[in-house]
């Protein structure tokens, strides 16, 4: 039986619901975070849990019972809280704060253990003697963190924990909690940092507009389309030195800076497709064969690719995937990849894209290491050549946007910006 | 400190609709309840009494207990009373037909109580008393000090009656007589009152001072100190005042003291809401020599408490009260 | 002495228990009437009996109106502590429910009719002031909920009108109204064993908020966090509002409305034994009940025979005690 299960719960106010066909189990030992924009309904939903709120309709059980039927202080015995914002403006002791957790389990404070203790657990038992009021944002959090483990409950709800936090007292909380979620604990953490959610936890819930977006392990339900669709914002997943991490930038409305087609392989167009993604272009390339290098840089990506088995010639399924792609690009680039029989039918995509008029841009170094004697074809047709990477996206910035067919206000936005 | 936690409610709170019905409710009351005292108030206006003939010659002029020259052209023809005393003199002077208006606590005689008011002796309306056209105004002391200047600036003429004595209230009544052209009249009030005086006098005079506590409240205990027409009164009635020792005025009394110095005679006014057979019963008052004596009484506030004619009447009742063995021979 | 405060819990209220003892022996030695203190005494030890003036004066005049005073200091004071905490508000005085307004209507009333003395018009100020709190109550549920702000807001505003109320009847009540006024006003004076009997009512309410002291200690934290460590907050909330408008009715009804007790001592005791229930709410009691003791005392033999009203001499002992408590810096 999972500890806490909703079951098509909807809540609201009046006649607006906040939050609507949730259902959704946390089992025991889950670690579990919950992202989505504000006003989603994270903070709703944990209430919900809780029992501070009650359902509109819909059932959320705790332990199997429905959490209209708790007492106050059996439901804090099961599920303990962590709020974002917490008043005290009151002068208590650290220890008379934490102590306050112990609360729900009444006389058995036996069981309940130290406040000391429960603060060294946390690597703070300095604090104890302290007076609440004095101490720094990190140290209150980690307070009401000790305070909220009293209860001794299975379940930990916690609400932005990390918000009003420095980058060190985040990690050093977020590793916290791997730990107390290592001893046994359940927990159920609203975070805002992407990045933190992807690092630290097993599964995410993406709410947005009080639905469920997405459940599950985070490079499924963060991809850039769904981060996308839930924040409005462009997302790019990178790897690196072995992580998985997000970048962001803004969507500009109506923005179109345009499709770049990248014409690559064997490493030599991973940077250039970096760069171009970041600096906002759509991006696609081809063919490529799989497991080539830039054949991964642009899974990574997300780019739409036409590819070819690995080590096969270009077919001609793909090369008709290529031409499609290139007529949908505003430019053509061609970067200093070695041009063999195998590709060399790119080279002539290339070549009848210029013809059509789409501008072709090619790295000089293509002539040197043309070994099927194509890359002659590109100057007739009215490539421009240029030394590498940095002066073609130099030229782009300068040029603005090579979008050709794109609405007017596009071509007020800045390429390089 | 708290201000964060009531600024968040108060940025938390909406508009409720029971709470709007319940601010709205008790506005609204508050217009009723001031409406029918507006209503209730001078409802019988504009009956206003006619002036009598008799104007004599020449301007009057007299020195009111505030110390004010007062002057009139001609006796007073329109006279309007801010304190029940004050009409009570205005009868018995003969200035009853020259009455325009009084105070809603004015019962004496019966006919003060057909008069139209001008509101109550703590707040009586300018506006209201400048309506009836008065040439002169009967003002008392204490709390309507403030309206003499802004009933002078409107032109009328007011005579402060605030006296400290017996004595006191028949100068007042006298001087009035001559503001109002009834001497006469005036001087016979007087004389009944010096009278009275002159008898109780003639009975106690001999005899020793019982010292005499007059109850003006219980709940506070208050009586009445020196330079009160009070304290006057019960020292010509034969008594020592005990309330003298508080001090002026009418001073909160110590119970403590009250038992220390154990009067001979206590008299509680009317307007204290007791009753003599319930002092006798309040606690430890068994062992007082007055309640032990039978010298318990209570006095109508009315005769002692009005500055006027009245007092006359007062003073017999207390001398009786204080001496019973001097009347209780005839 | 106020880390001495924190750091054991007892010392603050054994303390706070000499302090108030102290100020009930001198209450009851000293007074207007002129009696040594061996005459004290030596009616003290005698008990009450008849036919004699000192004895009377001490056990049916002075000992009464001190107790009265100590139960009514108490009265107010835990009053204050309650709806400090509940409220969140500084500003917070047990008046702010109505009750004292309701109780001022409950004994006008019975003043306009001429009710004698006591103890109608005390227990009609009860009723007044029972009344009023459920009228208040009633006003701020929100779903079932008591809702404090609007509890607030609804205890002002009803305040207001039984005010204007009680004016109204003032102004038509003709020669009552000088005793609508000496009700209104604070005063022990006249007052015996029978207040103080009514005033005893009070005393199991005095102990009630004791036993919520965790409860009270949690809802600092505002209620939202209280429901989420497991308090019961709308019951806690009813049992402490009812007791704390129980705790003022009586206390106005006895005595008249004596302001800053409920509102200063709170926060006096907070700065020296801190926030924590189960010391400042002992604490305030016996501060509470120590104050408004000498209060009275002052007011009985600073100009004697003449008294002070005893709203004055608490404004007078109270206000400089609290600014010199906060210029010593310390946090509320």
């Amino acid at each position: 039986m999972a500890m806490v299960s909703l079951h098509d719960v909807a809540f609201g106010y009046d006649e607006r619901l906040v939050l609507r066909r949730i259902s959704f189990d946390l089992e025991d030992g889950d670690f579990i975070g919950i992202v989505g924009p504000n006003a989603s309904g994270k903070s709703t939903l944990i209430d919900l849990i809780d029992g501070i709120l009650r359902p509109v309709s819909g059932d959320v059980l705790v332990n199997g019972v429905p959490t209209r039927k708790y007492r106050r202080r059996d439901m804090a015995k099961e599920v303990a809280l962590v709020p974002q914002h917490f008043d005290l403006d009151f002068d208590l002791a650290v220890r008379e704060v934490v102590e306050m957790g112990s609360y729900c389990r009444g006389k058995d404070v036996g069981s309940c253990g130290d406040a000391e203790q429960t603060l060294a657990r946390l690597g703070v038992a300095d604090l104890a003697g302290r007076r609440f009021s004095e101490l720094s944002g990190g140290e209150k959090q980690l307070v009401v963190l000790a305070q909220a483990l009293m209860q001794q409950a299975q379940v930990l709800l916690l609400d932005e924990p990390a918000s009003a936090l420095d980058v060190s007292h985040q990690l050093r909380l977020f590793d916290l909690l791997r730990q107390l979620n290592g001893d046994g604990l359940t927990v159920l953490c609203i975070l805002h940092d992407l990045n933190l959610a992807i690092h630290y936890f097993d599964k995410l819930l993406v709410l947005s507009g009080g639905e469920v977006a997405a459940y599950g392990p985070p490079e499924e339900v963060l991809r850039p389309e769904i981060v996308e669709a839930v924040y409005g914002v462009r997302a790019y997943l990178h790897r690196h030195a072995g992580r998985t991490f997000l970048t962001f930038s803004p969507r500009l409305r109506g923005e179109r800076l345009g499709r770049v087609h990248l014409v690559c392989g064997g490493g030599t167009g991973s940077g250039l497709m970096r760069e171009l993604v970041d600096a906002g272009y759509d991006v696609s390339a081809g063919v490529l064969n799989a497991l080539d290098t830039d054949e991964a840089t642009g899974q990574e990506l997300g780019l739409p690719m036409a590819v070819e088995a690995p080590f096969s010639p270009v077919g001609d399924e793909a090369h008709g995937e290529n031409l499609a792609l290139m007529r949908a690009a505003d430019l053509v680039i061609v970067t200093a990849v070695p041009v063999s029989h195998g590709n060399a039918r790119n080279i002539a995509a290339a070549v009848e894209a210029a013809s059509t008029g789409t501008p072709v841009w090619a790295a000089r170094g293509v002539l040197d290491g043309d070994f099927a004697g194509v890359t002659g074809e590109l100057d007739p047709a009215g490539a421009r050549y240029f030394a590498g990477d940095e002066e073609m996206l130099t030229a782009l910035r300068e040029r603005g946007a090579p979008a050709a067919a794109a609405p007017p206000a596009a071509r007020t936005a800045d390429p390089g910006a | 400190m708290f201000t964060k936690g009531a600024l968040t409610m108060m940025r938390t709170i909406r508009p409720r609709r029971g709470l709007a019905a319940l601010i709205l409710l008790a506005a609204l009351a508050l217009v009723v309840l001031s409406v029918s005292v507006l209503v209730g108030c001078g409802s019988d206006a504009d009956t206003a009494a006619s002036p009598s003939a008799a104007a004599s010659a020449g301007p009057i002029t007299a020195t009111d207990d505030a110390g004010q020259r007062v002057t009139l052209e001609q006796p007073a023809t329109r006279i309007v009373s801010l304190a029940p005393a004050n009409t009570e003199i205005a009868y018995a002077i003969g200035a009853g037909d020259k009455m325009v208006a009084g105070t809603s606590y004015d019962d004496y005689p019966e006919e003060a109580k057909a008069l139209p008011k001008v509101g109550d002796f703590a707040n009586p309306s300018v506006e209201k008393i400048a309506s009836f056209e008065p040439d002169l105004v009967l003002a008392a002391g204490g709390i309507q000090a403030g309206l003499r200047s802004k009933l002078e600036k409107l032109g009328m003429q007011v005579y402060v009656v605030d006296p400290k004595t017996y004595e006191g209230v028949m100068t007042a009544i006298s001087r009035l007589g001559q503001l109002a052209g009834t001497s006469a009249q005036a001087e016979k009030a007087v004389q009944g009152m010096t009278q009275a005086r002159d008898e109780v006098q003639a009975k106690v005079a001999s005899l020793s001072r019982p010292s005499t506590f007059l109850e003006i409240y219980s709940k506070p205990l208050m009586t009445a100190g020196t330079d009160t027409f009070i304290d006057d009164m019960v020292t010509l009635a034969g008594g020592a005042n005990l309330g003298a020792t508080a001090g002026s005025g009418f001073p909160n009394f110590s119970s403590e003291v009250l038992f220390e110095d154990d009067p001979e005679v206590y008299i509680a006014d009317s307007g204290s809401m007791s009753e003599p057979g319930a002092i006798a019963e309040r606690p430890g008052f068994a062992d007082l020599t007055a309640v032990k004596s039978g010298h318990v009484y209570v006095i109508d506030d009315n005769l002692i408490a009005r500055p006027g004619p009245r007092l006359a009447e007062g003073l017999q009742e207390l001398a009786k009260m204080i001496h019973p063995e001097a009347y209780s021979a005839q | 002495m106020t880390r001495l405060a924190r750091t054991n819990p007892w010392s603050g209220i054994a303390l706070a228990a000499g302090i108030f003892v102290t100020c009930l022996l001198l209450a009851l030695a000293f007074g207007p009437a002129s009696l040594s203190l061996g005459q004290i005494w030596r009616q003290a030890t005698t008990g009450p009996a008849q036919g004699d003036l000192a004895n009377a004066i001490f056990w049916q005049i002075r000992l009464p109106r001190v107790l009265l005073a100590c139960l009514v200091g108490a009265e107010l004071a835990v009053a204050g502590v309650i709806l400090q905490d509940l409220f969140l508000n500084p500003l917070t005085d047990p008046y702010v429910t109505g009750v004292s307004s309701g109780a001022a209507l409950g004994a006008t009333v019975g003043i306009v009719l001429h009710l004698a003395q006591l103890p109608w018009i005390t227990v009609l100020a009860l009723i007044g002031g029972f009344v009023t709190v459920g009228v208040v109550w009633m006003a701020a549920r929100r779903r079932g909920r008591i809702d404090v702000f609007v509890l607030l807001l609804a205890g002002v505003t009803i305040s207001y009108l039984a005010s204007a109320v009680v004016t109204v009847l003032m102004i038509r009540a003709g020669q009552d109204m000088h005793a609508i006024v000496y009700w209104l006003m604070g005063s022990f004076s006249g007052r015996g064993w029978t207040e103080v009997e009514i005033a005893l009512i009070a005393v199991p309410f005095m102990i009630v908020p004791l036993f919520f002291a965790k409860e009270m200690d949690i809802l600092l934290q505002g209620e939202k966090r209280a429901l989420e460590l497991g308090v019961e907050v709308e019951r806690t909330k009813r049992v402490l509002l009812v007791t704390a408008g129980l705790l003022t009715a009586i206390a106005v009804s006895v005595c008249g409305i004596i302001g800053f007790v409920g509102l200063v001592v709170p926060h006096i005791v907070r700065l020296l034994v801190g926030p924590g229930h189960c010391r400042l709410l002992p604490v305030s009691l016996l501060v509470g009940a120590s104050m408004l003791c000498v209060a009275d005392l002052l007011s009985r033999t600073v100009i004697a025979p003449n008294e002070i009203p005893v709203g004055v001499v608490t404004t007078f002992v109270g206000a400089p005690l609290f600014v010199y408590l906060l210029r010593r810096g310390r946090k509320i």
